[in-house]
């Protein structure tokens, strides 16, 4: 369709606005599991990811004046905003003292004297926007990982054993998500510019699975294809088949990054084009996507799985109780006899079909029914 | 969004003061309704009837026209905001739903039945009835398979006294909309028979598995039907096959409507509804949409649930275009069976090779919020106004506690903000009907630790209810 209409859009879009001229807001979220990195910091350190985020976060300003970024730290199990800052509390308004005022707010207070600190310091002719940006997010990872990373190297010498929580490496991907959204979300609604804005996630990724907030991750993935923001993946290391998915249902880019030392050359070249002109480039996205579905039993990712057709939880094994385990209903077990007869011929599986219906006749149409399918293969057969 | 705030425009009246006295006593009304068990969601039915009636009781219509300009007037201190906050307040009521999780048909298979007489052609909505319904029609066709994405649904139409079929039973929401832009051009003609309709409905419904939901939704413009036989008898034949009917009627009560609905409801008679305006016809249709709630006596759990085998194929990219197997067609890339490796170009299908249902995981998460609702935010009270001064969804600063004079002259003071029952974070209306909404989902539960609030408690182990029957006079 859009291809038909090409030219005479083009004609009428050069008079009043490029598609370049809507100011885009660009969500980072950036894993900060600090088990992960300090696993992979062989082949790439979190600093030199950072700088190369901080030129990428500047590019993105430098496009548009209006071109606006949030970054959100997806931690072990929480999300975290890392800019905009958390608002401080606005010291003006008399009639708000009544009712806020008796908040103990020291964290505020000190972040507002860190930051002012450092703004006196080094940078002070760089770009101001810029340089807002750097700083919070700077900081805001800095707080994050500082205290943890300290925390390894004690443990990692004690008690090696209880480093599960490290080295599971998972990160609260579906918090994170749920935060951009809401963002997303009022930042779309409260937009004063009358052009209008549009919205793009990118993920930096670098744990492995997240299998323990499943529904949640898909909620927020079928949100954001709602929304229509494309969810760009840049992954680091390992391979998460769920944000496989949430890029390719949104329609963004998941690439695998196979040299980090080069990691700016990614961003600035394929993760810096605005979704809009991306049909006209040839992106270097994963074309196979891995669709399997996770186990609500056993958390791995299967092909072929059963489903409850109650609560639609997915299950690669049939219980031995015969209730659902997410939502405890009773399988019917004539639909169970067919699923664990499965090894057998299929002459003889079709009589056992049969049989086991005919056990339940409370539904005689469908008796009658099934019994013609039957009939008809036997016969052939 | 919009249409909400503009119909509840329309239909307040001018008066000030009741117009911000009306968003509260509304919340406060649905809420009252959403504790009762059984209610399922379909409670605002009956308020939407009461929304709908003007303030002096009668219809829309019968309201003198409103324009929305009159309606904002300053207080006696010269502000807008009491207004303000009424109107915001008046937003959310749609979503304070009842949230008891209920067994429900997720796997559907429905009939829509379009009436096409000639009481098609009254233009009492605009511009007729006709082009009205197909539009709704065609919204309501992608709305049901976005809320509905492993269900199928079949179009037929009640025309010259016949039942004539307009688009198969299928999956694909393309095909259905393509048959519904087909028939725009004909003109509605002769009279509808409800019989001939049912019967077709019922015969397409006939070969669909125990553990699927057989549904009917009849929008019915006219006030008679001309049928061939007994339709009695076609309604006890609907009963004995487990078929539901909804009808949306679009200008008055007829009688077999009525009893055709309760018969096939188990008395429930939120299932007929009759439309007051263009925007209640649109909602009784959405309303359709959300999967109905499992009653005890419904077929799906007599021997218990079914367990169905599901394929979750992967999708592959090829150079060479290469012939799918479920059209025969050459396709570049496509999703590969994952037991037979037989390649299908479009997900959901059966697999033509091995009948393996194969879908998307994805498909599958779009209905879990049917199941498993967002339980809906609380008011937060002045008292608890300190634990939080930012929203956490979109860390918006929270505005000032509104206070607002009700109709009978209390004060009272609106926090303006929501919080979650779970994590107690408290978030801005924007993001509460957000998360409602489009998310499904509490940022706050999802984004905070689990060492500081129990947050798997949605999704551990719950239990789905059976909705009971109503009670029969
Ligand atoms: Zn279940
Ligand atoms: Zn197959
Ligand atoms: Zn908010
Ligand atoms: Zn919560």
């Amino acid at each position: 369709m859009n291809a038909v209409d090409d030219t005479s859009n083009l004609l009428h879009e050069h008079d009043q606005l490029t598609p370049d001229d809507i100011p885009s807001l660009l969500t980072i979220i950036i894993e900060t599991h600090p088990g992960t990195w300090t696993r992979i910091s062989d082949s790439i350190s979190f600093k030199s990811v950072l700088s190369s985020l901080l030129i990428f976060i500047n590019a993105h300003l430098a496009l548009h004046n209006n071109n606006k970024v949030a970054v959100i730290a997806s931690h072990t199990d929480y999300a975290k905003f890392i800019y905009p800052p958390e608002p401080v509390q606005p010291t003006k308004g008399s009639a708000s003292n009544s009712y806020t005022n008796s908040i103990p707010n020291g964290n505020n207070v000190n972040s507002r004297v860190e930051s002012s600190n450092v703004s006196n310091g080094t940078n002070s002719n760089m770009y101001r926007q810029f340089r807002e940006v750097n700083e919070a997010v700077m900081k805001g990872l800095e707080d994050l990982m500082v205290p943890l990373a300290s925390d390894i190297s004690i443990d990692t010498s004690e008690s090696f054993n209880e480093h599960d929580y490290y080295h599971e490496s998972k990160s609260a991907i579906a918090g994170a998500l749920s935060l951009a959204l809401a963002y997303t979300n009022t930042s779309l609604l409260t937009n004063d510019d009358q052009i209008g804005m549009r919205a793009r996630f990118l993920i930096l990724s670098v744990c492995e699975d997240l299998s323990f907030q499943y529904i949640p991750t898909m909620n927020a993935i079928f949100a954001a294809q709602r929304m229509k923001i494309p969810i760009d993946v840049c992954k680091l290391s390992g391979d998460t088949i769920f944000l496989q998915q949430a890029s390719d249902t949104t329609g963004g880019i998941y690439m695998k990054i196979q040299h980090p030392d080069g990691l700016i050359q990614y961003l600035l070249s394929a993760f810096i084009i605005d979704p809009n002109l991306r049909q006209h480039v040839n992106l270097p996205t994963q074309k196979d996507v891995d669709f399997r579905a996770e186990c609500f039993v056993t958390k791995r990712a299967v092909d072929v799985a059963y489903v409850c057709s109650v609560c639609l939880c997915i299950i690669s094994i049939i219980p031995s109780s015969g209730h659902c385990p997410t939502c405890s209903t009773k399988f019917d077990s004539s639909t169970l006899l067919q699923l664990l007869k499965k090894p057998v011929v299929s002459k003889k599986k079709l009589k056992k079909k049969k049989k086991a219906i005919t056990v339940t006749p409370s539904n005689g149409a469908v008796v009658i029914v099934d019994d013609k399918i039957n009939n008809i293969p036997s016969s052939i057969v | 969004m919009d249409d909400s705030d503009d119909d509840y425009i329309e239909k307040s009246s001018g008066d000030e003061q009741l117009v911000a006295s009306d968003g509260i006593s509304r919340r406060t009304r649905n809420r009252t309704t959403s504790t009762k068990p059984g209610a399922n969601g379909r409670s605002s039915n009956q308020n939407i009837d009461t929304n709908l009636k003007g303030a002096n009781g009668g219809y829309a219509w019968e309201d003198e026209y409103q324009r929305s300009w009159d309606l904002v007037q300053e207080d006696e201190g010269g502000s807008l905001a009491g207004i303000l906050a009424g109107l915001v307040e008046a937003r959310k009521k749609r979503f304070l739903k009842d949230t008891t999780p209920f067994q429900r048909g997720i796997i559907r298979n429905m009939i829509l039945v379009l009436d096409m007489s000639f009481a098609m052609l009254e233009k009492d909505l605009r511009p007729n009835r006709y082009a009205l319904m197909l539009s709704y029609a065609i919204e309501f066709v992608n709305e049901f398979f976005d809320q509905n994405p492993v269900s199928q649904l079949g179009i037929i139409g009640m025309r010259d006294g016949l039942a004539i079929p307009i688009s198969d039973v299928g999956g694909n929401p393309h095909a259905h909309i393509a048959a519904l832009q087909s028939i725009r051009k004909q003109e509605p003609k002769g009279s509808p028979s409800l019989q001939n309709a049912l019967e077709l409905a019922r015969g397409l419904l006939y070969h669909v598995p125990v553990h699927c939901t057989r549904e009917v939704l009849i929008i019915f413009g006219a006030l008679l039907s001309s049928d061939p036989g007994d339709i009695h008898h076609t309604v006890e034949n609907l009963v004995d096959d487990k078929v539901r009917v909804r009808v949306i009627g679009l200008a008055a009560q007829v009688a077999i409507c009525k009893e055709l609905c309760m018969k096939t409801n188990n008395n429930d008679e939120t299932s007929y509804g009759v439309i007051l305006n263009e925007s209640h016809f649109k909602e009784l249709l959405m309303e359709a949409t959300t999967p109905l709630a499992a009653t005890e006596s419904s077929t799906y759990n007599m021997n218990g649930s079914a367990l169905i085998q599901m394929g979750f194929p992967s999708k592959i990219s090829e150079i060479e275009p290469t012939l799918c197997a479920c059209h025969s067609e050459l396709t570049q890339g496509g999703y590969i069976c994952p037991v037979c490796s037989v390649k299908v170009c479009n997900l959901p299908t059966v697999c033509p090779s091995c009948n393996l249902t194969l879908i998307l995981s994805t498909h599958l998460a779009r209905s879990y919020h049917h199941l498993f609702p967002l339980k809906p935010f609380k008011d937060v009270s002045v008292r608890d106004l300190w634990k939080a001064h930012n929203c956490t969804g979109c860390q918006k600063m929270f505005p000032e506690p509104e206070t607002l004079k009700t109709s009978n002259g209390e004060e009272e003071i609106i926090t303006m903000r929501y919080a979650c029952m779970s994590c107690t974070s408290q978030f801005c209306i924007d993001c509460d009907v957000f998360c409602h909404d489009v998310l499904h989902n509490c940022p706050g539960c999802q984004a905070k630790s689990s060492s500081q609030i129990k947050t798997f408690k949605r999704l551990s182990k719950v239990k789905l209810n059976l909705k009971r029957p109503a009670p029969s006079e």
